[in-house]
């Protein structure tokens, strides 16, 4: 790693942290959301510096593009106002920073005890064009693939089912209305 | 294929049960006739299984038979199971592969030890089932469903040569038992079951994994290991271990046979259990259950692990010469008539551990010292006799203490008095059940602690004799077990006094609403046997059972002699 | 450049069918008419069974891998979607009577068993960690649905789903931070290729061994192993019994099938290294979930408690890796499941339709009321309590014996410890039903229709499990899959 991608790197990762530090700590979700997207950026950085654009750019137009437009929208439509700090709670707050310090060990030691990572030789290199990653998707892991869409479907299922209780509750009471 | 064949005896009574869960419930005469035809068949197999070895050749009456014509010149048959064959043709035994990979078989046969259990059991079915028919009147289908489940279970344990179906038999009695006690039982039975229940699993559950054990180390080098309880006799897996783990194998197979025994300090299911089980439950776990304990201790711990069993052994004289001075005294403590039988239980079957605690204390000097062995055997005989004499007499105790139940719903001896005057033939045969259990001469009891006691000092003074350790320790704790025959014969002379004697008392008549009635058909059919059985083995113990006896135990302790090398 | 999978259709049949009676039923349920729809349970048992015959052929088929390595429809693989496919079968038969009560949108839960089973037959036919953690997603997802499925209770339903919901997004964190370092540690997603790095010893040891923890614990929330448990009493309480007897059977097999491809098929090699953390964890988890389900009044919390103890008893099979241990997992998991199907089935039944709480002493007198639930729960406790010659006893003998064999004689003796332990609560139930008068004004309970069918279905298969004769057919099972 050259020094040059080593700072940036370290820039990336200290402005993921923030994102997600002030994610959490935001008392207004729209601003939690917004930080999310800044970490969400930050990581597509770093994808791109792990020579993987093409996961860079899912990245930004997935998850920052599609799916934080949808928290946006859904919570100006609810009209979400602010809320009390998930971390004001000083127990739960220790915990959080405990348990994160911990992970981050874990991983540390984890690395420090083989030394510098190193592929193994049979490692295939990780495809870069999208051309690549579609043969690959369609190919070797066609069957994942196709599962994703059950696991899909099965999902949005799940959002009719859910969203779906309160109207019943409404045309109950409307039944009950009309025995009487 | 023999019509009396061991299998087909085994398994009449869980067809029985079969049949019977299929009757509809209203049908009530059909259950009852039905228990009673295949308990009386099972009886009857039993008979025939029990002529047919009467019939074979006094040499092929054991379980470690090897034929001649299997062994070539040169080869023995310690050699042939070291190299995974399986020579033996026990007497009546059948050997069919079950779980061959785990090394199970279904392996069963019948010698000298395992037979007159069985037919005590057999015996006592039929008389439960008699004593049962007038007496037990709710949910009567299930009742003698369970029963019949648990005489499967019993034989299934007498007959098991393989130590995993020996342990599936030994397991499956506590369910119908548990439900016998939690179902027909006294207003504690809810306690009595669960308890009953948790301490005889806790024991074989320690067995099982000691099983286990030596069941791993019978195998290795590529071999499966064996459950088959003649091939690890020879194989003796135990001589591999290491550290403690033989010692801790001892321990785990003796906390599940003493629990079940039940041994001093681990009797205090059996009073609960008994007082609330009703009379025929009582009957079978006195008569039998009680049994699977110390034929656990004949069949399974001596041959598997004589070395522990050796070193070990004083620790079991002690104990049951505690157990039988201790169930004496608060024997003699009780107000309740049937927990005073109960704890006569832990008394006597004292002196069945007494006999085979002499006995493990000498193994290996038994081959090349008859006076030992004479002596050894002798106390083993004694046992093994008082396995069957306590069945049969404690049994009929039981039942007394249930038809005087049954009539005036109090147990406490306080509310007797006198009965001798108005049951003159119930007092009759209650005298000749509780002098036999006291040890009368002439009658069975007698004869059997005559054994032990004779054959335990023998033993200490034999082994006193050639310089052994242990012999003063042992003819110290004889004497002080003799003790315990005392103050027996105090406890149930005073309990005869009590009920049978003196003034009769008016509240035992009001409890019976006025009258107290004497024998009735059912009650004479259960009692008649018994006494009869009594008296017989009191006089000529030889001819019933003794010599049969006999020819195992001294061919089990110069077997194991000889294994240990002496 | 681009390769054609070789899809060997064969073996990738059972998944068709079943997912294509689940899109069927999905269609019918949201379009189709009232017939239909009251015909749906009947597609989905239909769409099981074709489902079913398809496995025996792929049990036929000359090879087990699929899809280039992705599928690797093994023994054990076949025994598992055995085993799922009868939980999901019987689970539909008795959502067809209880779910009835509940309203009518939720006759979606067909298509979602459908694919929850699905997922669950992925799992334990993945070849790759890919396909293991879609399959894991897609039961997770469904069972998060099911579990919102309250009705009339939607209030408790609704907590219970989205405590479910948060510690299965959290456990499966761990898990796709596990599989990403077990990437880093061998390059390979593929379980035979991680195998062959691990064994070859060119695996980074460092992210192997911390990727395999996490690993372990995202699965150990899966199968509520201790300390990852607390979900589970609230999540099966909250929950419509329906889909707690669900919940408590198929995606804890299933993660114990997904332990088995993780810790064994690919990481063998490393058995040293998670061995004593498996130990460790089944030993707890066997201790806490016996000892808190002693002091349960509620039923439903008293059997998650006891399927907690049962997962501890799995892991000792998982933790011995041996053949021993294969039989044992494979041979317990179906054992459990109609086991603790049973005993569920009757809670269904004894609850009537209200899906109200059940305390335990509403089951008094149920000997009388309902004896053939009470029979078949007693079979079921009695069964789990491991007495021979009860299916249980067989199960727990080949775990303990794995343990025992794998030098483990300490952690054999507490699972025998706890196993008495268990008899204790088991056997209050029991005292309960045949021992104690009913409560005032109790009726007695007619059992109908699907109902009737699953438990008759439950006993049966516990029955042949437990006759000897079926004994070597199943260790024989156990045998082809190593």
């Amino acid at each position: 790693m050259s020094v040059g991608s080593l700072i940036a790197f370290c820039i990336l990762a200290l402005v993921a942290i923030f994102g997600a530090f002030r994610m959490l700590t935001s008392h207004h979700p729209v601003h939690s959301a917004l930080y999310l997207v800044l970490n969400f950026c930050a990581t597509a950085g770093i994808y791109l510096l792990l020579t993987a654009p093409f996961i860079a750019i899912v990245q930004i137009a997935v998850y920052a593009g599609a799916i934080m437009v949808l928290f946006l929208f859904i919570m100006m439509y609810l009209n979400l106002g602010f809320t009390r700090d998930i971390l004001d709670d000083k127990r739960r707050r220790w915990v959080t920073l405990v348990a994160a310090v911990l992970l981050g060990a874990l991983i540390w030691m984890g690395a420090a005890l083989h030394g510098a990572v190193t592929l193994p030789a049979n490692a295939l290199p990780p495809p870069y064009k999208v051309e690549e990653i579609g043969m690959v998707l369609f190919g070797t892991y066609a069957l994942p693939f196709e599962v994703a869409s059950i696991l899909l479907l099965v999902a949005m299922m799940g959002a009719v089912v859910i969203a779906r209780p309160q109207l019943r509750a409404e045309s109950d009471t409307k039944k009950e209305a009309a025995q009487r | 294929m023999n019509l009396f064949s061991v299998g087909l005896m085994t398994f009449l009574p869980l067809v029985g049960a079969l049949v019977i869960c299929g009757i509809p419930s209203r049908d009530e005469r059909s259950i009852k006739g039905v228990a009673m035809v295949t308990t009386v068949l099972t009886l009857i197999l039993s008979i025939g299984v029990a002529v047919r070895f009467g019939q074979l050749p006094s040499d092929q009456q054991r379980l470690d038979y090897v034929p001649a014509s299997v062994v070539s010149p040169g080869d023995t048959p310690k050699a042939m199971v070291e190299r995974g064959l399986h020579p033996f043709q026990p007497a009546l035994g059948e050997r069919r592969a079950w779980i061959p990979q785990a090394g199970i078989h279904y392996e069963v046969g019948v010698d000298g030890l395992s037979l007159p259990l069985i037919l005590l059991s057999t015996i006592l079915m039929v008389l439960v089932v008699i004593y049962s028919g007038p007496v037990v009147k709710d949910r009567i289908k299930w009742y003698y469903a369970f029963f019949l489940l648990l005489e499967t279970a019993m034989l299934g344990v007498f007959v098991s040569l393989d130590l995993f179906l020996f342990y599936l038999f030994f397991e499956v009695g506590l369910v119908p038992m548990y439900f016998l006690i939690g179902i027909w039982g006294g207003p504690r039975r809810e306690y009595a079951a669960i308890k009953f229940f948790l301490y005889t699993l806790v024991g074989s559950l320690a067995m099982l994994l000691a099983l286990l054990a030596v069941y791993f180390y019978s195998g290795g080098d590529g071999r499966v290991g064996t459950f088959s309880l003649l091939e690890l006799m020879y194989l003796q897996p135990s001589a591999r271990m290491a550290g403690s783990l033989p010692s801790l194998c001892f321990w785990g197979i003796f906390l599940g046979f003493a629990i079940k025994t039940p041994m001093f300090p681990f009797h205090t299911w059996l009073p609960d259990a008994h007082v609330e089980a009703p009379t025929a439950g009582s009957v079978i776990l006195a008569g039998v259950l009680l049994k699977l304990g110390t034929y656990g201790f004949l069949r399974v711990l001596m041959p598997l692990l004589p070395d522990q069993c050796q070193i070990f052994g004083v620790y079991v004289v002690a104990l049951a010469a505690i157990a039988i001075v201790y169930g004496a005294l608060v024997a003699m403590a009780q107000t309740d008539m049937k927990k005073l039988v109960a704890y006569s239980s832990v008394n006597h079957m004292g002196y069945v551990m007494l006999g085979l605690g002499a006995a493990m204390m000498y193994l290996n000097a038994v081959p090349g010292n008859p006076a030992l062995a004479r002596a050894s055997a002798m106390a083993v005989n004694g046992a093994v006799l008082q396995m069957i004499c306590h069945g049969i007499i404690t049994s009929g105790l039981f039942f007394m203490v249930g038809i005087i139940y049954e009539q005036t719903h109090t147990r406490m001896i306080g509310d007797y008095g006198g009965l001798m005057k108005v049951m003159p033939r119930y007092s009759g045969v209650f005298i000749v059940m509780a002098m036999a259990s006291l040890g009368l001469p002439a009658l069975a009891g007698f004869v059997a602690e005559f054994h032990v006691f004779i054959g335990c000092l023998n033993t200490g003074l034999s082994a006193a004799a050639a310089g052994l350790e242990g012999a003063r320790t042992l003819i110290l704790l004889t004497a002080f077990s003799l003790l315990g025959v005392v103050l027996t014969a105090a406890y149930f002379l005073w309990l005869m006094q009590r009920i049978l004697l003196g003034e009769v008392k008016e509240g035992m008549l009001e409890k019976a609403h006025g009258h107290l009635r004497d024998f009735s058909a059912s009650e004479y059919a259960t009692m008649v046997p018994l006494v009869i059985a009594t008296v017989l083995i009191g006089i000529i113990p030889g001819q019933i059972v003794l010599n049969l006896i006999d020819r195992f135990d001294t061919g089990l302790l110069m077997q194991l002699g000889r294994m240990l090398g002496g | 450049m681009y390769q054609v999978p070789d899809v060997h259709l064969l073996t990738f049949l059972p998944f068709v069918a079943v997912v294509l009676t689940g899109l069927v039923t999905m269609v019918l349920s949201a379009f189709g008419t009232e017939e239909q729809q009251a015909r749906l349970p009947r597609i989905g048992l239909l769409g099981l069974a074709v489902s079913g015959i398809a496995l025996l052929l792929a049990g036929t088929a000359r090879t087990n891998s699929s899809f280039g390595g992705m599928l690797n429809m093994d023994g054990t693989a076949v025994w598992f979607h055995i085993v799922f496919l009868i939980t999901t079968a019987l689970t539909v038969a008795l959502a067809a009577d209880h779910f009835k009560d509940l309203g009518a949108e939720h006759r979606e839960i067909y298509a979602l068993l459908l694919f929850a089973c699905m997922g669950m037959m992925l799992m334990a036919a993945a070849g790759n960690l890919v396909v293991l953690f879609i399959g894991l997603e897609t039961m997770s997802v469904a069972l998060y649905i099911m579990a919102a499925m309250g009705g009339r209770r939607q209030e408790s339903s609704n907590e219970a789903a989205l405590k479910y919901l948060l510690l299965g997004a959290f456990a499966t964190g761990f898990l796709v931070y596990g599989m990403a370092l077990l990437y880093g540690a061998t390059g390979s997603l593929a379980v035979a290729t991680i195998s062959d790095t691990v064994a070859a010893g060119s695996a980074h040891v460092g992210y192997l061994a911390i990727g395999l923890a996490l690993l372990t614990i995202g699965l150990g929330f899966k199968v509520a192993l201790v300390p990852f448990h607390m979900w589970a009493p609230d999540v099966y309480e909250g929950s419509p019994t329906v889909v707690t007897a669900f919940m408590a059977v198929g995606p804890k097999l299933a993660g114990f099938a997904a332990m088995w491809r993780i810790l064994h098929d690919a990481a063998l090699p490393a058995q040293q290294q998670w061995m004593p953390v498996l130990a460790v964890l089944a030993v707890v988890t066997m201790l806490v979930g016996n000892l808190a389900a002693l002091t349960q009044t509620n039923i439903k919390r008293l059997l998650a408690y006891s399927s907690i103890a049962h997962a501890g008893y799995i892991a000792l099979g998982v933790m011995a890796g041996n053949q021993t241990g294969l039989q044992g997992v494979l041979y317990y998991a179906a054992t459990y499941a109609f086991l603790s199907l049973a005993a569920f089935t009757v809670v269904l039944i004894a609850n009537g339709d209200t899906n109200e709480q059940l305390h335990i002493d509403e089951l008094r007198g149920l000997g009388k009321r309902a004896p053939l639930a009470a029979a078949s729960l007693t079979v079921a406790l009695v069964g789990m309590a491991g007495i021979p010659p009860l299916s249980g006893f067989l199960g727990k003998y080949l775990l303990f014996s794995a343990a025992v064999q794998s030098g483990h004689v300490a952690v054999a003796a507490i699972g025998v410890l706890c196993s008495v332990i268990s008899v204790y609560y088991y056997f209050r139930l029991i005292v309960l039903m045949y021992m104690q008068p009913p409560v005032e004004g109790a009726q007695q309970i007619e059992i109908t229709g699907y109902t009737k069918c699953a438990l008759v279905a439950t006993l049966v298969g516990t029955i042949i499990l437990s006759l000897p004769i079926g004994w070597p057919i199943v260790l024989m099972a156990g045998w082809c899959a190593v």
